[in-house]
């Protein structure tokens, strides 16, 4: 991890998201978290494209679960943040706030 | 918990279309997520939910997964793939590492060296399969696999050379035949004409329904209205004719065409040498400028370079060439006299030789048009039916009700080929079906192989071959066969191509050369791989259901699990005849048709006669004509016929015009005005006609029914005369004596200045002089010493040398009037024949593949009756060593075959009649449904059937009991 290498948008949001949900989710879950609190319906293969994505830089891991008939007879696949995801963030809020803070343009509530 | 199921379609789309790892857990949500919504909400709306996120998530899968290195891993395979052998080698030295660590570990323990192996090997696994799966995963296991099958193949074929001989010849032959007459349909009906924006191109005809008069010729005026009209870019007319051409190397008589000044800019064809008409050229007439063909240039002129601008004379009328065309170009006509013009003259067709144009003077012209751009036929010919609509309101007079007046818009390419497609599509179906036959002969074969592949096959999959492999390995071996038996079809058809090109018929339009081009040879790879498909199907399909068990036994007897096969390879028999009787029944048909025709009684006798051609001028200016009154044409005439009588060899001799020679293409047809009918504004009826000297009925055995014939008091000072035939007069004055009727021609014929009718004094016998199928073409004969045609034919009748004849002829009418070109000579016998050329190309092909249908056939039975006597010899042994007797197995032995073949028949029947139906107009005196035919093709079929049985039906009478009892 570089220091210049900033998050995606995306992938920002689902970093989050499994913060919060804090432990392991599996993408339905992270998908639905994130439709609840900022009402953006995202596709299901969005989610997990981001998800391999991170999991490629190593942000995130993930481990299977067990398959169960409700799922079609197919496993779960739950993923959690890894320390490098959780420094990511860190550096992603770091520099959103330095760009944001000095301006003096005032946001409006949407 | 209440279960829910997901929509299966979108789930199997899902699992299809990602290739990625995640795809399962991916689905798995997706379904869990599905059950929630469907419980808390409804099942369709969980569906349309379902839906709605699996397409939405599909481009960023797709996107993630390229990125992730689908491609990448592709390439990777590739790499590996080359390197195969390498890795390999690897791949064995790393398990061999392995092995020899565990061993030795194992050794310790205090094993002997073999069984330390042995257990080090069974810890480790199977070494075999692990390869195998290692090298599915890194390389490319569908090529592997193909190149594994290909050598094998290969190597089976070179271990039984007679099989492979056999099985690749009858593919060879069935892909040449039907490569052939693809080449053949490729050259004729499949490519574009050679001109600019083809389709565009139309031919334009005046149909005159309503007085069964079609192609009647258009007029000056109607063509300018089409020309008008908006629909097309520009209309064109074309005449036909031959002149003598002088001026030249030799006088020599050559087709030229009068066409309209516009007709080279409508082809769009730029010459080769000089230009072409000027299209807004006014002259009413000929204009001085003619253009010619580059065989005209090189044959009567010796390519001369000063060309352009030399003058000649074309019935001694003047003219200067301006143009030369290219070498490879023809003329758009429907004939192959047309198509070798090597003439063309520009003519408004509005002044001197043509009459003065009025709106119902239909001049015997083509007419051809370019469509405006993007203008569809469809959409032309309805605005063309209006402008018809338009005309005959304005113009009541000359266009009456009653002849229903249309004109119709046909594609040029269509009015070139359209006849022969019906012919060449019979001859393409043919040959398929010997292609089918084949096939099914050499699927027999390798059935009959397979059975005794039946021990392998069992091993393979005992040892864990996966079927999918064994299918495709037996593919392999089937799509080889048929490639090469492809290539060598090829390689006949190449070989053989001059000698199959004397056989097509003169009248087929070769628009382009017949040749061996890229689409031919993509035909041939397409058939030869649809016939590995289809005849591989029948080994490859019975590869994986072999029971294991009874194949590993050690006996050759007739298994249970041959039994299928046995029955598939009756059932190809059963097809095989049956196809083969169809084949045989559409050969028959046609050759019942063309002998029907061949025998039909003629009506005049042609043999021992010639029929040589010479024609006078016919200059443009009638004055300049020596030949232009009946009196100086009949003074002509009588010399020529003095001198012909004198040549040797010669009986008799006569004059006629060039279409009074039976059977040949040329049609001559005048407008008819009979006493009595004639009423002004309906169109006269055409019929044909001939000008002949009194002497042509005796000399071509046309007997007299009623009245007199010509004779030599009626010349240009008496009453004018005709002779017409029974056709005629049944057609004209039913129920009526025709003798002493009068009637007029038109102007085409018959003087036009003069208001003298011409009185009917004899009535000869209907003769098919006109068409070998239609005996009642209405006929009528004027005197040749009344009027003054200008296309003759001498025809003459004895003991004639053909080779001779022609010169001696030329001799005498040169000795009478040098500037007469002599041309054209032949037989009546050979004219006969001639009509009957694409009739008879159509059942030589027919035919010879009727008989290599029944060849392949008999072969096909032969086969199975043999395998037959050969898994039941054991059988057969017991039964002759229980008393029966040999003449008994004989029979038996033949029941079988007869029983197959009987079946073949009765489904043969059943084919053959609906393709005889189809073939309904080809036919000519003979029902499709002739029983005669039918049953002398079956009889034929099934001796065919026993005599094939009979060789192996002996052999397993001659069964020893011994030695049949012996084998185990």
């Amino acid at each position: 991890m570089k220091r210049g290498e900033l998050l995606g948008s995306l992938e920002h949001i689902i970093l989050l998201a499994l913060v919060r949900l804090d432990g392991s989710a599996h993408g339905m879950i992270v998908r639905r978290e994130i439709e609840q609190r900022t009402g953006r319906n995202i596709s299901i293969g969005a989610v997990y494209a981001t998800l391999e994505r991170l999991e490629a830089k190593r942000y995130v891991s993930s481990s299977t679960g067990d398959p169960t008939p409700e799922r079609g007879g197919r496993a779960k696949r739950l993923f959690r943040v890894e320390a490098a995801g959780n420094r990511a963030l860190q550096i992603s809020e770091q520099t959103l706030h330095s760009m944001t803070a000095d301006s003096k343009r005032r946001w409006e509530p949407i | 918990m209440s279960r829910y199921s997901p929509p299966a379609f979108a789930c199997r789309l899902f699992q299809i279309v990602l290739a990625v790892p995640y795809r399962g857990a991916l689905l798995g949500d997706l379904i869990e997520e599905y059950n929630l919504r469907a419980e808390a909400t409804s099942p369709s709306a969980a569906t349309l939910w379902f839906w709605g996120q699996a397409c939405r998530s599909i481009p960023f899968i797709v996107g993630s997964s390229l990125r992730n290195g689908v491609l990448r891993r592709l390439l990777a395979r590739l790499k590996n793939f080359a390197s195969r052998r390498q890795s390999d080698r690897r791949l064995r030295e790393e398990i061999e590492e392995h092995l020899a660590l565990e061993t030795t570990e194992t050794l310790r323990s205090g094993m002997p060296a073999a069984e330390a192996r042995r257990q080090a090997i069974l810890k480790f696994g199977a070494v075999g399969t692990i390869r195998e799966d290692y090298h599915a995963e890194h390389g490319l296991p569908f090529f592997e696999n193909l190149l594994q099958d290909l050598r094998f193949a290969l190597r089976m074929l070179v271990r039984s050379p007679g099989f492979s001989a056999v099985a690749i010849l009858t593919i060879a032959l069935g892909i040449g035949a039907t490569t052939a007459i693809f080449s053949l349909f490729d050259a004729t009906l499949l490519h574009p004409l050679s001109y600019p924006h083809p389709e565009q191109l139309v031919s334009i005809e005046d149909d005159l329904p309503g007085v069964g008069s079609r192609d009647a010729g258009i007029s000056v005026p109607e063509w300018k209205d089409l020309e008008r009209s908006g629909i097309f870019q520009s209309v064109a007319l074309k005449g036909f004719g031959s002149d003598n051409l002088t001026g030249s190397s030799q006088p020599s008589r050559i087709q030229f065409e009068p066409v309209t000044p516009g007709y080279f800019a409508l082809l769009g064809v730029k010459p080769e040498l000089g230009r072409t008409f000027d299209p807004h050229d006014p002259t009413p007439g000929f204009t001085l400028d003619v253009v010619i063909s580059d065989g005209l240039w090189k044959r009567a002129f010796g390519s001369d370079p000063h060309i352009l601008g030399r003058s000649l004379r074309l019935d001694n009328d003047l003219y200067r060439v301006i143009g030369v065309m290219p070498p490879g170009f023809h003329d758009p006509g429907r004939t192959l006299e047309e198509r070798n013009t090597d003439l063309w003259a520009a003519a408004g067709f509005s002044a001197d030789p043509a009459p003065p144009p009025s709106r119902n003077l239909r001049l015997a012209l083509g007419v051809i048009a370019r469509l405006k751009p993007g203008l569809n036929i469809a959409a032309a010919q309805s605005h063309l039916d209006a402008l018809v609509a338009s005309l005959q309101k304005q113009f009541p007079d000359d266009y009456p009700p009653e002849s229903k007046w249309t004109v119709q818009l046909t594609p040029l390419k269509e009015s070139i080929v359209g006849n022969v497609r019906s012919s060449l599509l019979l001859l393409l179906a043919a040959a398929g079906l010997v292609l089918l036959i084949g096939c099914v002969n050499v699927a027999n074969l390798l059935l009959a192989r397979a059975s005794a592949r039946g021990r392998e096959m069992a091993v393979r999959q005992a040892l864990g071959a996966a079927r999918k492999r064994l299918v495709g390995q037996l593919l392999t071996e089937s799509l080889l066969l048929s490639l090469l038996g492809g290539v060598a079809g090829l390689a006949i058809l190449f070989c053989t191509k001059n000698f199959l090109l004397q056989l097509v018929p003169e009248s087929l339009p070769r628009l382009n050369n017949l040749s061996i081009n890229y689409s031919v040879m993509l035909f041939a790879l397409a058939a030869s791989l649809a016939a590995g498909v289809i005849f591989g199907l029948a080994p490859a399909s019975q590869a994986g259901r072999v029971n294991l068990a009874h194949a590993l036994r050690l006996e050759g007897r007739g298994s249970r699990g041959s039994r299928e096969q046995m029955r598939t390879r009756r059932a190809l028999v059963v097809t095989e005849f049956a196809l083969s009787l169809t084949l045989m029944m559409a050969a028959g048909l046609l050759l019942r048709s063309f002998w029907q025709l061949f025998t039909v009684p003629l009506g005049f006798n042609p043999q021992h006669v010639m029929a040589v051609h010479f024609w006078l001028s016919e200059p443009n200016d009638p004055k300049t004509d020596i030949y232009g009154t009946p009196a100086q044409e009949a003074a002509l005439v009588r010399e020529l016929l003095r001198r012909a009588r004198s040549l040797p060899g010669v009986q008799e001799a006569a004059l006629g015009r060039d279409a009074s020679i039976p059977l040949n293409h040329e049609r001559d047809v005048t407008p008819l005005i009979l006493e009595g009918r004639q009423s002004q504004s309906k169109e006269p009826p055409l019929v044909e006609r001939s000008n002949v000297t009194p002497e042509f009925f005796h000399l071509l055995e046309i007997p007299l029914l009623r009245g007199r014939l010509f004779s030599d008091a009626d010349n240009d000072q008496a009453p004018l005369v005709a002779v017409v035939n029974q056709a005629f007069a049944r057609t004209y004055w039913p129920g009526e004596d025709a003798l002493g009727k009068r009637l007029k021609g038109g102007r085409l014929g018959l003087d036009p200045a003069s208001t003298t009718w011409t009185t009917v004094i004899g009535i000869i016998a209907d003769a098919r002089t006109e068409s070998l199928a239609d005996a009642s073409v209405p006929q009528i004969y004027l005197s040749m010493y009344q009027t003054s045609p200008k296309e003759l034919a001498i025809f003459l009748r004895g003991k004639l040398d053909p080779s001779a004849i022609p010169g001696q002829v030329h001799e005498m009418v040169q000795s009478v009037d040098p500037s007469l070109p002599v041309y054209g000579a032949q037989t009546l016998d050979d004219a006969v024949s001639a009509s009957l050329a694409e009739r008879r190309f159509s059942l030589e092909m027919v035919a010879s593949f009727a008989v290599t249908a029944l060849l392949l056939a008999a072969l096909g039975i032969y086969g199975v009756i043999s395998y037959i006597v050969t898994e039941r010899t054991h059988d057969i042994g017991i039964r002759l060593a229980l008393g029966a007797q040999r003449e008994n197995i004989l029979l038996m032995i033949l029941r079988q075959g007869l029983s197959l073949a009987i079946a073949g028949t009765a489904v043969g029947l059943v084919g053959a009649l609906i393709v005889s139906h189809l073939m309904a107009d080809l036919l000519y005196g003979v029902a499709p449904t002739d029983p005669l035919t039918f049953v002398a093709v079956t009889l034929m079929l099934t001796a065919v059937a026993l005599a094939a049985c009979y060789i192996p039906a002996r052999r397993a009478m001659r069964v020893d009991p011994l030695v049949a009892l012996r084998y185990e």
